[in-house]
């Protein structure tokens, strides 16, 4: 495989390249470079396609006749907006949790939980590398990678494969927290747990979640820088 | 014969399910349409389709993607042929602004924008692959396509993104899709 197969392979699927196609990424320092690359914008495009989605009862309420759809999507948009300047305003008053701000990430990329197919170790290796970490020994069956945005910094989400269901991992190098602390937001159930000067983010959506896994899992996290 | 109990049951169940992939939904007829009015109409539609034949759905597992399908086709009938002729690309992304607005930075926004303005062909694939999580083979199933076909389709569009974010394109050999 030359590198524009490897890049055309990558640019179509980069979470499920062939055997031959990791084999060149670890040996082309441009094309490893290109495939970080392809998982970051991916990131963000998810986060791009996550578009708010509007209030059911408000565009239920937006169905009455003589009205146009679009004029009351606007009445209805109106009162989102107003509603938002509201949630805003207390956002910017209200400090922001890890807890929450992990659990609002797990919103915007839904798709994290649903991959049926293992992601591929070059992504694995590439979202690890910008996060500064790496695990002594792999926890298990990853199938899902990317290297997200979060709180100004890039870090690993991955998503194990476990026999209860998905957990989501978020490896946070640059966030300390001092003791264990378990959280339930949302249908989100989760712990945030130190990690030398980090710490990880264990958490599942709608499945148990094991405290013993979770710790498991953070005691083979190892940070590189 | 359904009993009022199997009924009632089964309507609840409907609706557990549905609220519950609404969201889903809803995004996935936004990137379809561009267009939050149509995307709610779309929505409403198929749920309302979704229900009448809801008794033959035999796999619930599948329940999201069936409902994905309906909205194509949904989306298709009532607006892909009204609006093929008169889509204005810049109109409708000024019209869509507040839609395409982001709390997570003007990044994300632009991003949105440059999604608009990719061809359906490129912007569905993307959707359904980045958005969603499915694999290649799905995405073919789903829009009637070979896994070929998508797998280029899907090239294209990150290539178009990441021109249009000053990143190295790769060479497109231009080969139709196979």
């Amino acid at each position: 495989m030359n590198c524009l197969e490897f890049r055309r392979a990558a640019g179509a699927d980069p979470q499920h390249l062939t055997s031959e196609a990791r084999a060149h990424a670890d040996a082309c320092p441009a094309c490893a470079r290109y495939l970080a690359e392809v998982l970051d914008l991916d990131a963000r495009i998810a986060r791009a396609l996550a578009v708010p989605v509007p209030d059911a009862q408000a565009s239920s309420t937006a169905r009455r006749p003589g009205q146009t759809r679009r004029r009351v999507f606007a009445l209805a948009a109106s009162v989102l907006v107003a509603i938002g300047i509201g949630v805003t305003g207390w956002l910017v008053l209200a400090p922001s949790s890890l807890a929450a701000d992990v659990v609002e990430h797990m919103r915007d990329e839904p798709q994290a939980w649903s991959s049926h197919t293992p992601a591929s170790e070059a992504a694995l290796a590439a979202a690890m590398q910008r996060g500064g970490a790496r695990f002594a020994t792999m926890p298990g069956r990853i199938m899902y990678v990317q290297s997200c945005w979060f709180r100004g910094h890039y870090v690993p989400h991955l998503v194990l494969e476990t026999d209860t269901g998905p957990v989501t991992l978020l490896l946070l190098r640059h966030e300390s927290v001092k003791a264990r602390r378990d959280f339930d937001e949302e249908g989100y159930q989760g712990v945030l747990i130190p990690v030398g000067a980090g710490s990880i983010a264990v958490l599942t959506h709608g499945t148990p979640l094991s405290a013993d896994f979770a710790t498991r899992v953070a005691a083979l996290i190892e940070w590189t820088s | 014969m359904i009993s009022d109990a199997d009924g009632r049951e089964g309507r609840q169940r409907f609706d557990a399910l549905s609220a519950s992939l609404r969201p889903d939904l809803y995004r996935f007829a936004f990137w379809l349409a561009r267009d939050r009015a149509i995307a709610e109409d779309v929505v409403q539609e198929t749920m309302l389709r979704a229900w009448r034949s809801w008794k033959d759905l035999r796999d619930e597992r599948a329940v999201k993607q069936w409902l994905f399908t309906i909205a194509r086709r949904e989306h298709a009938r009532l607006y892909e042929r009204k609006r093929f002729e008169t889509v204005d690309v810049d109109n409708l992304i000024a019209t869509e602004a507040s839609a395409l607005a982001s709390s997570d930075g003007r990044d994300i926004e632009d991003l949105r924008r440059a999604i608009a303005r990719l061809d359906e062909d490129y912007r569905e694939p993307l959707m359904l692959q980045v958005l969603f999580g499915y694999a290649t083979k799905e995405i073919a199933e789903h829009m009637g396509l070979t896994q070929g076909a998508v797998l280029t389709r899907l090239f294209r569009a990150r290539n178009q993104l990441r021109k249009q974010f000053g990143l190295e394109a790769v060479a497109d050999d231009g080969a139709e899709e196979s």
